[in-house]
Parts: C-alpha cells; structure tokens; sequence
C-alpha cells in the first residue's frame, strides 16, 4: 500500500492523539472548576461546553470558519502570530476534534470528581494540602476510571469527525483529509472497496478502544 | 496484564501507521483547486496531463459539495481556483466578486439518466413510469441533480402521477445506493455517477431538451497569490485533452 492510501490513517491518529491529550488536560482542569467553585453563569456555561455533541457537525464546522476564517477579527490575529491562516492546515482538522470531543472528556471528568467522598476532599484540606495538591494527588487518582474513560471516549470521537472538519479543514489529500474525508470521497467516486477498507479500520480502531474502556471498568469494579 | 497488553497493541498500531507524517508538496507553485467530488477521478486525469505541460506547478485538490466549497471560499478559505457543480454557485461567487472567470462557459456538461440494478427485469423507460414502480430521485430543493430529475420529470408529464411513488435520496450518491441495494425499481442520476457503478445499468439518456443545460464552471479566486497559475489550470480545463478525460469518465462536452 502507498502513501496516499497510508496518509489519511496517519494523519487522523496524529490529529485524534494531539487532541485527546488536549482535551483531556483542559476536561480535567475544568470538570474540577465546575465540580465545586461556584460560578458565575455555571448552567449556561456547562450548556454551552456539551452543546457540540448535539449540535450537527455541519454547523460546527461553518461556525468555526466564521470564528478562524480570513475575514473574521480571530483569523486575522492568527494569521497575524504564525504567518498563515489556520483553515486548511491539519491545525483546524485537530481544532474541530477539540470541539466535538470536549463535551465527551468533560461529562467524565466531572461524573468523575463528583463521585469522590467530600470527606476525603476536606480532610486533605484540612490537613493543609493546596488545591493543587489535592487535585494531583486525591481528586484524579480517585477519579481516576472516568478520566481515562473520558480521554479514550474523546479519542474515538476525535478519530471519527467528519463533518466539522469538512468544513474547517478541508478535504485535501495528502495535506488534509483524514479518515472520515477519504471515505465520503471514496464513496462519492464510487470506489467501494477503498471506502470499505477505511470503514473496516474505523470500526476495528473503535473497537479495540472501546473495548478497552469496558477492560479498565472490569478491572476496577 | 491484559489491560497493559491492550495498550502495547494500542502504542504499537501508532507507531507502525504513523511512521514519518508526509510534508506536503514544497515545489514553489502549489495551488489548491475546490473541485466537487464526483470529479475526482477526471482530475487526477487531468492532473497528469497538466503536469506535462506545466512542470512548475503543483496542484493540490480539495473536495466537498460546491456549496459548501463555495462557503467555504466565502470565508476567505485558502483556495485559489473553485470548479462548480452548479451553476448558481458560481455565478454567485461571481457576482460577490469572491471569484473571478477567463472564460464564463462551462468547461464541461452532464446528463440525466434512468438507471436500473443490473439484475433488473425492466429495460424501458415507460415500465418504470408506470405500474406502481417506485424510482429515486435526489432532494430537487437542495441538489441540482434532484431538480434537473424533477424538471424532466414534468415535461414528460409523469410528476404528478409519480408523485407518491418517489423516494429522495439526500444527494446522487445515495440515489445510487438506493438502485444498488434494489430498495427501488429505478434512479435518476447523473450520467457521470452512473459509469462509476458497476451494479447498475442505464437504460436510458434523458434527453437533453427536458431539463435545463447543466454545467461545470471554472473561476480564479480574487484573493489567491497564485491568480496566473490558478488561471492558466481553469484554461486548461476548456482544451479539448482535458474535456476528452471528462468525456471517457462520463461527463459530456460543454453545450
């Protein structure tokens, strides 16, 4: 098999991978905020991180065009830091990922540290750990099942966007299209067995990593 | 552990597919052409033949549905030529100013036809207008294809009648599948789109006085760095070995 057949299977692992570990990091840091601080429009700002996992990718994807394009104030400040516009580069293919697997990292993370005894929090607080500390060393350990289950969770979505990316990044061989692109191409030239064969590693990846999800919860239940 | 060799398996799958992430193509003139995908398999045809002829200059394709190719361009995607499907979305572009056009024709056409499964027992058009016989046709209010079908459709005086016996497919690609799967008796789809299954048969060519010309166009994107070589790829599209690569794959000769 060549490269062309190989890139869109590479770069969708690399784009799936970059934004697991981000999303993960930043559902960690925020399913904890929203655990326990209280903030200021809590309801409307937790509505807001979950609406990408209902909202139709499509929509997604032009919104992020509107946000990142050439013509908006955010597009041109980036084009203005790093010298070239973020559409079309496998950087928005990995933005669009971060949108739609957010919501799936932070419905875990918070699932997660709002499970642990407030007891044990306390207790750690009051022994003088900082919040930090408590977080490292009780909260994520404790929470600790959920979390990956989130991360994995996230990467599966990740690996399976489509139509924001579409939109944001373009279906460029070679440059952009990642596994979702290259079977809608395939299909729309009517090459069934190139489509069917990105579709048999779709499912094969999903399932291996979902299968995973019901190892780890197996093993700590 | 089984959990630990899960992962091994994971970390390996990486490493053995992502191997070196390819560069693109670093040649001085790369330009980025957002063509419909149905025409894939035409351009890279004609990819080679332009490469011959213009060594110095890279094309890269991007593919999606020209309408949201063309939103895309609206939002000042980096893309410096657009090949439309539709006419409509091109001349909007064009009187948006977003693009520009050498040559304002269509570079190549298309027509309607009725396809049946291979298998099928129906070998006329007539039959499958009639008696109860149900055909696909795509969305007439989002893709032209499905309004091109419609058009035909009523000047042959069927609509009406058809009417209940109508199932739509959301774009050609699922009409096709529809015929394929025999979930209907019959399909209407571009000519194009038909020779790229082999499990369908055409039994007819719609003719061309029932629906309106349908066209391919090319345009320049105003913003584009590469606005000559953008140019000098949509004129290529007008000479006659790049229509005869569009013909082999379906399409036909601009009208």
């Amino acid at each position: 098999m060549d490269q062309q057949f190989w890139f869109p299977i590479q770069l969708s692992l690399w784009v799936a991978s970059i934004a697991a570990i981000i999303v993960f990091v930043l559902g960690i840091l925020l399913g904890r905020l929203f655990v326990s601080e209280r903030i200021k429009g809590k309801l409307i700002w937790e509505t807001l991180f979950i609406l990408p996992l209902v909202l139709p990718p499509s929509v997604i994807g032009f919104l992020l065009i509107m946000i990142f394009g050439a013509n908006s104030a955010a597009g041109r400040l980036v084009e203005n830091v790093f010298g070239f516009s973020v559409m079309f580069t496998p950087m928005a293919a990995i933005l669009a990922a971060i949108v739609v697997a957010f919501p799936l990292m932070f419905q875990s993370a918070k699932m997660g540290f709002f499970s642990i005894d407030k007891d044990i929090v306390g207790a750690a607080r009051i022994d003088g750990a900082s919040e930090w500390g408590i977080l490292r060393n009780i909260m994520i350990p404790l929470a600790g099942k959920a979390l990956i289950t989130g991360g994995i969770l996230s990467f599966t979505r990740a690996l399976g966007e489509f139509g924001a990316t579409l939109m944001f990044a373009g279906n460029i061989p070679g440059k952009t299209q990642t596994i979702p692109t290259a079977i809608y191409v395939a299909l729309e030239t009517g090459d069934t067995k190139l489509a069917f064969i990105y579709v048999l590693f779709s499912i094969s990846a999903a399932f291996i990593l979902l299968g995973l999800t019901n190892v780890l919860n197996k093993r700590y239940n | 552990m089984r959990t630990q060799r899960y992962f091994m398996l994971l970390i390996l799958m990486l490493l053995m597919v992502s191997g070196c992430a390819a560069q693109a193509d670093d040649r001085r003139n790369v330009i980025t052409i957002s063509a419909a995908a149905s025409m894939k398999d035409s351009l890279e045809e004609i990819q080679e033949e332009f490469y011959n002829v213009h060594p110095d200059i890279s094309l890269v394709f991007n593919y999606g549905s020209s309408g949201a190719l063309k939103r895309q361009i609206e939002q000042g995607a980096p893309v410096d030529a657009f090949l439309s499907a539709s006419k409509k979305h091109f001349v909007d572009l064009l009187e948006e100013e977003y693009i520009f056009t050498t040559n304002k024709n269509a570079f190549a056409s298309n027509a309607i036809v009725m396809v049946t499964h291979k298998n099928s027992e129906f070998n006329r058009l007539n039959e499958l207008l009639q008696n109860g016989k149900r055909i696909a046709l795509a969305i007439p209010e989002t893709t032209p294809a499905g309004k091109y079908a419609q058009e035909a459709l009523e000047n042959m005086g069927a609509w009406e009648s058809m009417q209940s016996r109508i199932v739509f497919g959301k774009d050609v690609r699922h009409v096709l599948t529809l015929v394929e799967q025999q979930s209907v008796d019959g399909g209407l789809v571009y000519q194009s789109d038909a020779v790229s299954s082999q499990k369908v048969k055409v039994i007819k060519k719609l003719d061309a006085s029932l629906y309106s010309p349908i066209g391919y166009y090319a345009g320049v994107v105003k913003k584009s760095e590469n606005r000559a070589q953008a140019e000098l790829f949509t004129e290529f599209l007008h000479q006659k070995i790049s229509q005869d690569i569009l013909v082999a794959n379906g399409f036909l000769y601009p009208k």
